[in-house]
């Protein structure tokens, strides 16, 4: 995003406040507000003080917040790849279960970030998936989510 | 009050719990010297692994973490000039000169004894103050309450890199997240989409999971540089030569306990304030301020005071009002709540055995913290060796075996990776996650607090101006959001913003 012009990436990040503060706002009109007493304020009150104030402070960042110092890098493929790869994670955790599913996830991410020699990073993805799994189920006894072949 | 500690330690003093603590200022240790392993982050990690331990050992191993994690970001701020933690950048400018002239064994020692000393008046402090804040607060009615909860959001908006106005947003997106779940007075449903998993609210534990561990994955992802070579690393403890020396370090060690442990009881300020501004008090009150950046000893004793102090001072306000004083201590309040403990004025009430367990172990986490510092610093300065594109894996696993493991099933899945998502976009952006997860606390305070008003005044909100605990309680909130501006037009000579990764 164009750093010089005034529609900086941080004036982004504060509109898209603003909005999802004026969405929340809308949708307060649809909570059932017939159990509420009389003397209560109810339950949309507060919901709507808050989105309020989301949008208000928002708006004036916009306009008097400070540019970050530190300017973070653009975003490029390699992140949109390993977003992707752990969003496909938590889809196949339920299904392919636990173990399956973090040995590939862990792989793939270590591939697109280019973590070394093939066999690097199939060691580490199967130990790291060992050691948390035996921790978790094993010592901590939390069932974590089987797979068809039952682990 | 004595008596409750030693009952404390008589709880603690087991092999059991040492064992725990020996452990958790070990992880602490190393997780602190792990560049881009935030003390907050290995915390929200760490919270998953207590589920199956009672509420002391759990809250022992997570102060004891916490108390190593920030001696561990000096090793290798002293060490790599590359902190481990934003609260050990300051350390860089003094301790990495040191190191560089060949006294990084006299720079080391100095920080596990600035460590030790910052830590230890720390807790005690915590101990005197916490309990007679405790009862002052048990006056509070819900005008009060209200008011303290209006100061904590000024306070840390106030503070933020940016200004109020970006803090303050962030706060009120915490807030409004609270919003999620059954109405607590009506039980109406708001904002759950249709969906029963939504009714009890937005999962705490995984969304601090998502904030600060998972966005901290997609931030290394961004980052290219790969491991630093291990160099000067000396393991021959050098103390002070003489005896003005040693009084020298004693007096700019108490000098930055007592920065550490002011700023640290005001809501939201954190370590990395304490350490910076007890890095400007140093170079003032310094005969050598011209030696300052280029290896003043004084510039590395009295941040690495103020630091440990603010694990001790910043549960102040956690345990006497219900309120963190730090990222690291809203996530110990995750690990409260997930154990039932309610920390606020009732706490001694109701969990005082807890309570001054937590405190002996605080206490004998600081000596194991100093024993291990004094013995493994080669050792634990090794961790940095790991590769940060192995690190995020490992931290991608924990983060969903962690957040599942919390409430067995997908949501909290989805909600930690949503929050990371979330967080991440936020940090580019300059918001930092530290008063969204304000605001995720204070939100349901803030809630029951009003409506409780509102039903006792008959509507009228006058009522919340007319108590003066609540009066002082905005003035303060005011001047928290006036000072920094101030202070940042007069351009001070040094920064006094919570930077984007805190803590």
């Amino acid at each position: 995003m164009n750093r010089t012009g005034w529609f900086t990436y941080e004036r982004a990040v504060m509109l898209a406040l603003f909005a999802f503060g004026a969405l929340v706002y809308g949708l307060s009109f649809g909570i059932d507000t017939s159990t509420a007493a009389s003397t209560d304020i109810g339950p949309t009150f507060v919901p709507r003080v808050f989105a309020g104030l989301l949008m208000a402070c928002s708006l004036l960042a916009v306009f008097f917040a400070k540019p970050v110092e530190e300017q973070p890098r653009p975003f490029d493929v390699t992140l949109f790849a390993c977003v992707a790869v752990v969003v496909l994670y938590a889809l196949a955790m339920p299904r392919l279960g636990y173990v399956a599913s973090t040995i590939v996830a862990l792989a793939l991410i270590l591939a697109l970030v280019r973590a070394g020699a093939w066999w690097r990073i199939a060691l580490f993805a199967l130990g790291m998936t060992a050691a948390t799994y035996f921790i978790f189920e094993k010592v901590l006894t939390v069932g974590l989510p089987p797979g068809p072949w039952g682990f | 009050m004595l008596d409750g500690l030693f009952a404390g330690f008589h709880h603690v003093l087991t092999l059991h719990y040492l064992w725990i603590i020996l452990i958790g200022s070990a992880i602490g240790i190393a997780a602190g010297a792990t560049p881009g392993m935030s003390t907050a982050g290995t915390l929200a990690i760490l919270i998953p692994f207590t589920f199956t331990m009672d509420a002391v050992g759990s809250l022992a191993l997570l102060a004891s973490v916490y108390t190593g994690a920030q001696y561990g970001g000096s090793i290798s701020a002293t060490l790599l000039n590359t902190p481990g933690a934003p609260e050990s950048a300051v350390i860089t400018f003094d301790g990495y000169p040191m190191a560089q002239q060949g006294k990084a064994g006299k720079a080391l020692t100095a920080l596990i004894c600035a460590g030790l000393v910052g830590g230890l008046v720390g807790t005690i402090v915590l101990v005197v103050a916490v309990v007679p804040l405790a009862k002052e607060a048990l006056r509070f009615g819900p005008a009060e309450m209200f008011a303290l909860a209006v100061f904590g959001m000024t306070v840390v908006g106030g503070l933020v890199q940016g200004g109020i106005w970006r803090g303050l947003a962030a706060a009120a997106l915490g807030l409004l997240v609270t919003m999620v779940g059954q109405d607590p007075v009506t039980g109406s449903a708001r904002f759950t989409l249709g969906s029963t998993s939504l009714l009890g609210g937005v999962p705490f534990v995984p969304a601090l999971i998502g904030l600060f561990a998972l966005s901290e994955v997609f931030v290394l992802i961004t980052k290219r540089e790969q491991t630093i070579e291990l160099r000067n690393v000396t393991t021959n403890h050098e103390w002070p030569g003489s005896r003005s020396e040693l009084t020298t370090w004693l007096r700019f060690m108490l000098i930055g306990a007592a920065v550490g442990i002011f700023v640290a009881v005001h809501p939201g300020s954190g370590a990395t304030i304490a350490s910076l501004i007890a890095y400007g008090v140093a170079r003032q009150l310094s005969k050598t301020p011209h030696l300052f950046g280029k290896g003043a000893i004084e510039g590395i004793i009295t941040p690495e005071a103020a630091d440990k102090a603010t694990v001790g001072a910043a549960m102040i306000p956690l345990l006497g009002l219900g309120i963190p004083g730090s990222a690291s201590s809203a996530v110990l309040m995750g690990a409260f709540t997930l154990h039932g403990v309610e920390p606020g004025p009732m706490i001694f009430k109701n969990h005082a055995e807890i309570v001054w367990a937590l405190f002996a172990s605080l206490f004998i986490a600081n000596f194991v913290v100093f024993g291990l510092g004094f013995g493994g610093v080669p050792l634990f300065a090794r961790v940095t060796l790991i590769p940060r594109k192995y690190l995020l894996a490992g931290i991608v696993a924990l983060c969903f075996v962690g957040a599942y493991a919390n409430g067995s099933n997908m949501i909290s899945v989805w909600t930690a990776l949503a929050f990371g998502i979330v967080g991440f976009l936020l940090r580019r952006g300059g918001v930092s996650a530290a008063p969204i997860v304000l605001g995720l606390v204070l939100g349901p305070l803030l809630e029951t607090n009003l409506r409780q008003a509102m039903i006792i005044s008959g509507g009228s909100w006058l009522y919340l101006l007319q108590s003066p605990i609540a009066i002082f309680l905005y003035v303060l909130g005011l001047a928290a959001v006036i000072v920094p501006s101030a202070l940042g037009r007069r351009k001070t000579a040094y920064p006094v913003a919570i930077p984007v990764d805190p803590e």
